[in-house]
């Protein structure tokens, strides 16, 4: 297991060989009709960022929790903001049982204060949102679209990369309400030591610029 | 120091993994700077030498001029693009939503009608996004940067004539189901007039998704708007506007661009009568604050001609037994109307819910040609426009024109709105269906529109008539009124109605108040 309280220091040294490793893949070209960029884990397990609040965390350290969820999202992506509501719910239903939530702000041109007021009119406050305009995160998960949940178990491993649920079919045709709760699905599984049923999930969303 | 050297063997683990995947061993993994390939629809596209195509030179133009009237701040779409920044942020959304057509949104086919403000991109267009976006999004020299088009600020159409505004401000919930509500406002006007267009201005422009206009000259709609404690009024039995509509003006659905009717036409607008607004909402995820303004562009004399919509079927399909099984693929509703006299078609719309697939409309003409009056392939909801012809398309006395609309209410219709399906009738909420395909046409001669008006309530009246007879056959217990029609009407009780026992029906059905409506 990892240890609770590291300090950030140890996770600094911890990148060299990731960047190592990273510099040797930009050898290896372009190779176009790849649809993701999925990854296994993420980067680097004690990755450190501010959140909006000038606070620093570290998303893919579990710290007591059992798993860390990072919801990628645009505040103009329309799909994203229609999740507002059952983002909240996901928040208090599961943020008891040690799931731990994160908010990610992909827009690389959106200011703090734009931000803040987002998420004070969808009643997004509770959660803690980082505001990832140089793309430490998405890079680090290898996020492509909003509104993509990754979940992020022991040892950085994603257990869950996609979809809230099946609400959108296509870009715009809600079904207006989901028949199928994947991250859900994905959290009761993890809470119960199983096995994701479908740990990947394809999102109707907006794609992030760098993808 | 343990732990770092146990985080840094488990860091080169997870690097090594990248690496060995990103040589390909799962299809999955890729490297994190490759870009994904653009949508492979079936566009004709020869693709540009390569690394010529720049945003300035060959991206702006498209952007500008198909795009820009609604991607912009104070407008309906959620993001606006205006510059290369904007763009090369979204250029892979671009690429793929233009690539499958969801945008521009536009949803008659092309190759039949042409039509007013198509917003429309071609194929060369839609494979240049994607070529653009595939080599990198490539900004170009900002000298060839062409000016954005000049886009009238506030009104669309000037200013109006006659400005009003919802009374009091609705917040419309942040989620579930869409609201169908209505808003009484008293126009006030002393005398009758005559409009020729009308233009709709929402608060809420992320949750709006269309309003229809009514007028009531009875104040029931207004006494029905105080009675509700919140601002508008739910409707009255079964969610009906509970109030009998003196006429209907057209209304406003999201992406549309207002527009005046045909040169000479007009709606009108009789003195004491109260706008009534049905405005459907999508919640958006936040409390939208909805407080529409309407400005209304009088015409200067009561028009010299008047126009019909035959909708076929009538009544927006009430009154033809929509009636689809759960998990049916393929459920037709059709209905046919005969011109009593020579016609010009200007605009054709329309109306399906969730499960609608294909709305068509095609007249044959009285020599055996066919003309495809309207076409949609993949009917959405989400955009209930009115297509306005570019060109008036004559049709001569003795045309028939047929429309047809397809439902799926299977489970592998993703727009189906219930998982597993269910039995779906006519009904208001949009998780019932309507169907309907609508024509707008002035009469070639304006004295013989009378004699159009008359088929098309004949027309009516035989639907009610045959869906009597076909609810008092099948004893379904549902036709107290409809088989209530037969009994009264066949005399001879032979369970059908001769022509003299249908002509009596018909007068009878047309006198009934309240025909006619939605």
């Amino acid at each position: 297991m990892w240890p609770e309280n590291r300090n950030l220091e140890s996770g600094r040294r911890n990148r060299a060989p990731i960047f190592f490793l990273l510099a040797l893949l930009s050898f290896c070209g372009p190779s176009f009709g790849a649809e993701t960029r999925d990854k296994a884990t993420v980067d680097d397990i004690l990755l450190s960022i501010t959140d909006a609040k000038g606070m620093a965390q570290t998303p893919f350290e579990l710290r007591g929790d059992v798993a860390s969820v990072l919801i990628f999202v645009m505040h103009d992506c329309p799909i994203s903001n229609a999740y507002a509501r059952e983002l909240e719910r996901l928040r208090q239903d599961y943020g008891p049982k040690k799931i731990r939530f994160q908010l990610v702000f992909v827009d690389p041109d959106l200011k703090p204060a734009a931000l803040e007021k987002h998420n004070s009119e969808y009643g997004l406050t509770n959660y803690t949102a980082i505001l990832d305009s140089t793309h430490v995160l998405v890079k680090a998960t290898g996020a492509t679209i909003t509104p993509e949940a990754v979940v992020v178990g022991t040892n950085g491993k994603i257990l869950y990369r996609g979809r809230i649920d099946n609400l959108y079919s296509a870009w715009g045709k809600s079904r207006g309400h989901a028949t199928e709760k994947d991250l859900r699905q994905a959290l009761e599984a993890i809470l119960n030591g199983k096995a994701v049923p479908n740990p990947r999930t394809k999102v109707i969303g907006c794609y992030i610029s760098s993808s | 120091m343990k732990n770092y050297f146990k985080s840094l063997g488990i860091g080169f683990l997870a690097g090594l993994m990248i690496l060995s995947l990103a040589h390909g061993q799962s299809p999955t993994e890729a490297p994190a700077k490759t870009r994904p390939k653009a949508p492979q629809a079936k566009l004709k596209y020869i693709p540009k030498p390569k690394g010529t195509l720049t945003f300035t030179e060959h991206i702006a133009p498209i952007i500008f001029n198909n795009c820009a009237s609604c991607h912009r701040p104070g407008e309906a779409a959620p993001f606006p693009l205006l510059n290369y920044a904007d763009v090369k942020k979204r250029a892979r959304l671009i690429a793929e939503v233009t690539g499958e057509k969801f945008m521009p949104p536009w949803h008659a086919d092309a190759g039949y009608c042409e039509f007013l403000d198509e917003r429309r991109i071609t194929d060369d267009q839609a494979g240049m996004l994607q070529q653009w976006y595939a080599e990198g999004a490539v900004e170009g020299n900002p000298a060839k940067l062409p000016a954005l088009p000049k886009f009238p600020e506030g009104w669309q159409l000037g200013k109006p004539d006659f400005v009003v505004k919802m009374s009091e401000v609705y917040t419309v919930p942040v989620e579930g189901q869409d609201i169908y509500r209505y808003f009484a406002i008293p126009l006030n006007l002393t005398e009758d007039k005559w409009v020729k267009a009308i233009e709709f201005r929402p608060s809420a422009r992320s949750a709006v998704h269309h309003c229809l206009f009514f007028l009531d000259t009875t104040g029931k709609a207004v006494k029905m708007d105080e009675a509700d404690p919140e601002p508008g009024y739910n409707g009255g039995g079964g969610g009906g506007r509970g109030f009998q509509m003196s006429g209907g003006i057209g209304g406003w659905a999201v992406g549309g661009n207002p527009r005046a009717l045909p040169e000479g036409l007009a709606w009108r607008v009789p003195k004491g009568a109260d706008l009534v607004l049905q405005t459907h909402f999508h919640p958006s995820g936040k409390a939208e604050k909805e407080q529409s303004v309407i400005g209304f562009y009088f015409a200067d004399g009561p028009p010299k001609q008047t126009f019909a919509d035959i909708q076929l079927p009538p009544i927006f399909g009430a009154i033809s037994g929509i009636d689809i099984p759960a998990g049916e693929k393929h459920y037709v509703v059709k209905d046919s109307f005969v011109l009593p006299i020579d016609v010009e078609a200007f605009a054709v719309n329309g109306h399906a819910h969730h499960l609608a697939k294909t709305v068509d409309m095609i007249a044959t003409l009285p020599d055996g040609q066919q003309k495809t009056l309207m076409k949609i392939s993949d009917w959405d909801f989400a955009w209930q426009e009115q297509y306005t012809y570019k060109h008036p398309i004559p049709l001569p006395k003795g045309t028939r024109i047929d429309s047809e609309l397809v439902y799926d209410n299977s489970a592998d219709n993703p727009k189906n709105p219930t998982v597993p399906p269910v039995r779906v009738r006519w009904g208001r909420m949009s998780s019932d269906e309507m169907g309907c395909g609508i024509l707008h046409v002035v009469a070639a001669t304006e004295k013989e529109m009378p004699q159009l008006q008359a088929s098309i309530k004949q027309h009516m009246a035989d639907a009610f008539i045959d869906r009597a007879m076909a609810e008092s056959k099948k004893d379904s217990g549902r036709g107290g009124f409809l088989s209530g029609i037969i009994k009264r009407f066949d005399k001879d009780g032979d369970g059908k109605l001769s022509e003299e026992e249908r002509a009596q029906a018909r007068e009878a059905i047309l006198q009934f108040r309240g025909l006619g409506e939605e």
